[in-house]
């Protein structure tokens, strides 16, 4: 590919001379040369390990044995894992941790762009703050919340004495608790973003139709079931799909606050291909398990390009 | 002034102020918790400000971890994955945005739709590939991954801005003599620095941020950047947490001040991509 892109570059420089206006620059190879700097690294980064990765899975390839080497056992790995109840699991828990945080960040991210949306003293202040946990490293929120939800933390201090519980929750040790603590500081992560998107679907939607609305009587309740919420339809379908692809591929909540513990109760199906690959070595398995996660996020697409296929 | 009485508007003020506080109360308590000595991190009787302020955390963040050298090896991998980004971004862009050739909408679905990849599923033989190469542990395997996550996104903001230029200003310069290539440099460049500033930000807070690249690809402290370490010394049970806040307040703070510097070009941009995406 970036040799075909090379040489038709080479065409348009011999070409050159001969083009003297914009208008005729869409004739040549001038744009697929502008191109082929992204192209290229894009091929490195996304493509090619997608064919390697298709390819692993169908080898038996683990680093713990590797005197054996890459044996190639056919679709073998997608069989085992199919059969093994532990896949079953971290598919389940990753529908919890997907839905829960999706929810969340809609959830709140909804609130804060209408908030944001309206006019008073200090917005652009309020706005800059509320979107700062989008800037920070997720490391640092890992590390901030794991603090605050510390047994002996603050979070337990502050319900102790509010006498909401009466006994210190362990809320990353437990395996009840540990899923829902994660979301919550991906909640926090993560929701700004929600607003970003939101917020410009907020300010497309025409002022005549809340002025049109008022003017029938609408009231606020009113006017944000009937204006607001249908002329957030198309933005809310894109974040709804980007939080839910980001949850989806998303580890780095599990790596850092719980390594997918207590007994695997937060070992989502991207941190099981993780712990599969760089701390079991069975890369075969691995990649199968990375496989089966890259189809899902296809078939989330592409009812997506439906969606907005039918609008 | 009955305004204040409106509960709608007390309604919002209430919902603001919680907001705010859900955002920055983490912050707070991670700042205090980092001037605290150790004994009183997880003491009875919590407070914000601590009774002992102490620098021993910050003192040990530099004594037992090469602080320096993971914050220099952050500096670099975010610059340079910035640059290269920027540039190739904006050449990309620029060819989507102003001609019209065979293949452009597949190839602009096609560089949009690597925004999707589950990363976890390129790490796998990116790992392999690059042990081969001999590219494990050296900043090139992180600029080439930062580029191309930064990419997709950048080129399309590019994209989106780029097509609020007039073209009738490059007509002219072609006419006046300009080469294809002086046209971008000189004449669209020039117009484009919000969006430019604006990507740059995103592609540096995207670079210094990132983790899980960060710590499959480098294994000693010479390449390692900052949240890969912090993630390291907390995968090795180190549960300091006085320490470990304190490297937070240091990680975060250089990302902090660009957002805050740069925010408004970036909410822009930022909101502009999200539209038109």
């Amino acid at each position: 590919m970036a040799r075909d892109m090379a040489s038709l570059s080479e065409v348009s420089e011999a070409g050159e001379e001969r083009v003297s206006s914009l208008a005729r620059f869409g004739a040549n190879a001038f744009p697929y040369f502008l191109l082929a700097p992204a192209l290229i690294i894009l091929s490195v980064i996304f493509i090619y390990p997608l064919a390697h990765g298709l390819w692993l899975s169908l080898h038996d390839y683990n680093l713990n044995t590797p005197w054996k080497g890459m044996q190639f056992v056919g679709l073998a790995n997608y069989f085992e894992l199919f059969q093994e109840r532990s896949f079953y699991q971290s598919l389940g828990r990753t529908l919890y941790w997907v839905v829960g945080s999706v929810g969340g960040e809609l959830a709140v991210g909804m609130i804060a762009a209408l908030l944001l949306n309206q006019t008073f003293v200090g917005r652009s202040v309020a706005r800059a703050i509320i979107l700062i946990p989008w800037a920070v490293p997720t490391v640092l929120a890992a590390i901030v919340f794991s603090t605050m939800f510390n047994t002996l933390g603050i979070i337990n201090e502050v319900l102790l004495g509010a006498r909401i519980i009466s006994q210190p929750i362990p809320w990353l040790s437990s395996t009840d608790w540990a899923m829902p603590t994660l979301i919550i500081a991906h909640i926090w992560k993560s929701f700004p973003f929600v607003t970003i998107v939101l917020l410009a679907g907020l300010q497309s939607i025409p002022r005549e139709l809340y002025e049109a609305a008022e003017i029938d009587g609408a009231g606020e309740w009113a006017k944000f079931w009937n204006v607001t919420i249908p002329g957030l339809r198309g933005v809310m379908v894109i974040a709804v799909l980007l939080t839910t692809i980001f949850s989806l591929k998303g580890v780095d909540f599990q790596y850092i606050m719980t390594y997918g513990g207590p007994a695997d109760s937060t070992k989502v199906i991207a941190f099981h291909a993780y712990r599969t690959a760089f701390a079991e070595f069975d890369f075969g398995m691995a990649s199968a398990i990375a496989f089966v996660i890259m189809i899902i996020t296809s078939i989330i697409c592409f009812f997506y390009l439906q969606l907005r296929g039918t609008e | 002034m009955t305004r204040a009485y409106n509960p709608w508007v007390m309604l919002r003020w209430a919902l603001l102020a919680l907001l705010i506080a859900f955002v920055v109360c983490p912050f707070i308590w991670m700042v205090s918790i980092s001037f605290k000595p150790e004994q009183e991190v997880f003491s009875k009787t919590l407070s914000i400000l601590p009774r002992n302020p102490t620098l021993a955390n910050y003192q040990m963040i530099f004594d037992f971890v090469p602080y320096p050298r993971f914050f220099m090896n952050s500096m670099i991998v975010a610059i340079v994955s910035t640059v290269c980004s920027l540039v190739a971004s904006t050449l990309a862009g620029y060819s989507f945005s102003r001609f019209r050739y065979k293949g452009r909408s597949s190839l602009a679905f096609l560089v949009l739709s690597t925004q999707m990849f589950p990363l976890v599923t390129g790490i796998i033989p990116l790992y392999l590939v690059f042990s081969k190469l001999g590219l494990i542990n050296t900043y090139w395997a992180l600029f080439v991954a930062y580029v191309a996550f930064t990419i997709p996104f950048c080129t399309w903001m590019l994209k989106g801005f780029f097509d609020t230029i007039p073209r009738e200003i490059e007509e002219a310069a072609v006419i006046d003599g300009c080469s294809r290539l002086e046209v971008l440099v000189r004449i669209v460049l020039p117009l484009s620095i919000p969006a430019l500033v604006a990507t740059s930000v995103f592609c540096f807070i995207l670079s210094w941020n990132e983790f899980l690249y960060a710590t499959v690809l480098t294994t000693s402290n010479d390449v390692r950047t900052l949240p890969a370490a912090l993630g390291i010394m907390i995968g090795q049970g180190y549960t300091q947490w006085g320490g470990l806040n304190a490297a937070g307040v240091l990680t975060t703070l250089p990302v902090i001040i660009v957002f805050v510097f740069f925010q408004r070009y970036l909410v822009d941009g930022l909101t502009a991509g999200a539209t038109k995406g």
